[in-house]
């Protein structure tokens, strides 16, 4: 990538598309991987690859600070509301594909919320997305 | 859309009374349709009663009755609310319009943890990454920038609270061309994680916070001082300096601005003292990482003798922030003297362990019991420790007070890095102590003798109180001894040793008294001290404990008191735990 003058990032800001509606976000800082994030990470990945959804992407970012229920991780579908879910283990990582994803209904009893809203968004108000 | 009613509801309530009524209102009016109820075990927050949360609608109840419900969904299935029972909460210390008002947490450093991908750099310049940097070095300037920063009253996060607007602007004033700065990431107080969540959740705030450091004080090399001991912070760090320097926002030349600057990693190999600044120059020259005297400080003869500053890695993610929002708005969240947002790393005894970002003036109880949801198993609480190994303990009489660096030190606390430890009735503080003197003395680096010397002896006088054989006197030496670690020793290792006993002795003397004068230690972890016994009155001779006992050394028959060998007796306290009768005695 060319090297960035004065004014190239909030030009890159407006251009940077979110690639699709849809994502998985998995919580996977040391404290999430040791939780078992990596597995739950893998086993979305392939039962995703084996029901043919192409349009969810998934991804990962750090802690959430939320120690008590890891592994984490973030459901963005479109159509529904977000959600996080908590002390996801390997049959739960199933179920959140075969039952929220593909059936879109919201798996009871792993659903657990953030202390607190996005505030990084409030702070950066212009961001590109 | 659907409606979503998230139901949580404390462990107290038994057989989830709510979350039942609301599966009936909705199964009588056929609303599968239209509305699904689901069971949380954590809903952002705790309360004494249940928490309902609305989807999409984003609202909180609590404080309704069992009988309130049907209004809610009534409410709830008409777009409408129930403004009687909805939650809100409003922080003297955080008149800003961002805030989020459902929350006691307001989050600046960990504004991106957790949200974005921490190997993008794209992703990180799309939620208004390194517009801080641009601000700096197009609008305001070296001099901007330091102003900024010291409008904003932000206090070193490290612990100790030097003010980082003056700090900067001491090492800018130093004559001479090469400075250098510094990020100490040598994360090492037991129980604290704050720092390891940022460099792996965000770590181009870092990043961008040293660039705007450096250009404001006029140096063209950074280096961050990381412990080894994260590997996947030091992983995802470089591939951030590698992306920032790839995109022209590190390195030569920033965003065509003229001005140089790249940051390098040194290692820490894992000790200790390292975080200490002078200790941590001298380990990034190559040195053994021994403190010097200071004066002269690092600002005016640091890394290689030339003028230096060093700053925690969550003080350097709060400058972007600052550089962006302005210092006024950061200046204004927080205490008179304490100003922005604190990160606690909560550990110990709490239902909810876990990182927690605060409003400076937040008190103890909000923390412990309001984000975190109180005490484990409904015990009891004792104290709370901040500041680790040298820090103290705060004591249940100042749970309502508000948290800021002054207020902590007027206690006998500090601060510190942001490790906060709950401690319950079960904690004892003669053994909680051996366990910091333990480590300071493990840590202690040898070269000042009130500090080696000093840490072993008190640690030894702990140990012979926790085995019964203490005597009066010997509170008499902790002082003593303490005093001159205080004012003899090198650094601040040595010199904040003694705290933790210090602190407890202030607030729970009469647990040492009880060691020393009765032999007892009534929370059972000091083994020497405690005895089980069987109290026949109260024995039903269920013999639940004798088949618990792991060296079986309780006997009886059945349905005729049991009794407990107390030579055999390895002090478990299985029996103490298991017995439903209170037929177990401790003490």
């Amino acid at each position: 990538m060319d090297k960035m003058k004065k004014g190239d990032l909030s030009k890159f800001r407006k251009e940077y598309k979110k690639l699709s509606g849809s994502e998985i976000v998995i919580s996977m800082g040391t404290c999430g991987i040791a939780a078992g994030g990596d597995r739950v990470y893998k086993i979305i990945e392939k039962d995703l690859n084996d029901n043919g959804i192409k349009n969810v992407i998934i991804k990962k970012t750090g802690c959430l600070g939320l120690c008590f229920c890891e592994p984490n991780i973030i459901v963005r579908m479109e159509g529904m509301p977000e959600v996080l879910y908590g002390n996801v283990d390997e049959k739960t990582a199933h179920m959140i594909i075969s039952e929220h994803v593909i059936k879109k209904n919201i798996v009871n009893n792993y659903v657990i919320f953030m202390p607190t809203n996005d505030i990084g968004k409030n702070i950066f108000k212009d961001q590109g997305r | 859309m659907k409606k979503y009613i998230i139901v949580w509801e404390p462990d107290s309530q038994k057989g989830s009374p709510v979350n039942n009524a609301l599966l009936k209102i909705l199964n009588e009016k056929q609303l599968a349709e239209k509305m699904e109820i689901i069971r949380s075990p954590f809903i952002g927050f705790t309360s004494s009663g249940a928490i309902l949360r609305v989807m999409p609608d984003n609202l909180i109840y609590t404080g309704f009755r069992v009988e309130d419900l049907e209004g809610i969904v009534n409410a709830t299935l008409a777009g409408d609310r129930v403004d009687k029972f909805i939650s809100s909460y409003d922080n003297k210390f955080l008149p800003v319009e961002e805030k989020d008002p459902l929350s006691r947490q307001f989050k600046i450093v960990l504004r991106n943890v957790g949200y974005l991908d921490p190997e993008s750099i794209e992703e990180y310049i799309s939620r208004g990454g390194y517009k801080a940097l641009e601000k700096a070095l197009f609008e305001l300037g070296r001099d901007g920038v330091i102003a900024e920063m010291k409008a904003s009253g932000l206090r070193g996060r490290g612990g100790a609270g030097f003010p980082t607007g003056l700090k900067w602007e001491l090492t800018k004033k130093e004559a001479g061309e090469i400075k250098y700065a510094i990020c100490n990431a040598d994360e090492g107080d037991p129980g604290a994680y704050m720092d390891r969540a940022v460099l792996e959740g965000d770590p181009h705030s870092v990043v961008e916070g040293m660039i705007i450091g450096g250009f404001a004080v006029g140096c063209t090399q950074g280096f961050v001082y990381i412990r080894a001991e994260y590997p996947l912070a030091i992983e995802r760090l470089e591939k951030a300096l590698k992306d920032a320097r790839e995109m022209g926002l590190l390195g030569k030349d920033i965003l065509g601005s003229g001005f140089d600057f790249d940051i390098e990693l040194r290692w820490g190999a894992g000790a200790f003292v390292c975080g200490e600044e002078t200790a941590l120059i001298a380990s990034i020259e190559g040195k053994r990482g021994n403190p010097r005297p200071r004066p002269p400080f690092p600002s005016v003869s640091g890394l290689w003798e030339k003028p230096t500053f060093i700053n925690n890695v969550e003080t350097w993610a709060n400058v972007p922030v600052i550089i962006e929002k302005g210092g006024k708005w950061m200046g204004s969240i927080g205490t008179e003297k304490s100003k922005g947002t604190k990160v606690f790393a909560v550990t110990g005894k709490v239902k909810n362990p876990g990182l927690v970002e605060v409003p400076m003036g937040t008190t103890i109880r909000e923390i412990v019991y309001d984000i975190c949801g109180g005490i484990k198993d409904n015990k009891n609480f004792k104290a709370v420790q901040t500041g680790g190994p040298s820090g103290g303990v705060i004591a249940e009489k100042y749970l309502d007070m508000p948290v800021d660096y002054e207020s902590l030190q007027s206690i006998g606390s500090i601060m510190g890095s942001g490790g906060l430890i709950v401690m319950d009735e079960d904690d004892c503080m003669v053994d909680v102590n051996k366990f910091y003197l333990q480590f300071s003395v493990d840590e202690s680096c040898g070269k000042c003798m009130p500090c080696r010397i000093g840490g072993k002896q008190i640690l030894e006088i702990l140990e012979k109180i926790s085995k019964g054989n203490g005597e009066m006197t010997d509170i008499d030496k902790i002082y003593s001894i303490s005093n001159a670690m205080q004012k003899a020793s090198l650094c601040a290792l040595g010199q904040t040793t003694p705290n933790p006993v210090l602190s407890s002795l202030r607030y729970f003397e009469d647990e040492y008294l009880a060691h020393i004068k009765d032999k007892k230690c009534y929370t059972g972890k000091c083994k020497d001290l405690v005895q089980y016994t069987v109290i026949p009155e109260k024995c039903i001779g269920c013999g639940l404990c004798a088949t618990r006992c792991p060296v079986k050394c309780i006997t009886g028959e059945k349905r005729k008191p049991y009794l407990i060998d107390t030579k055999a007796c390895i002090k478990c306290g299985e029996c103490y735990n298991v017995c439903k009768f209170d037929a177990v005695k401790r003490g």
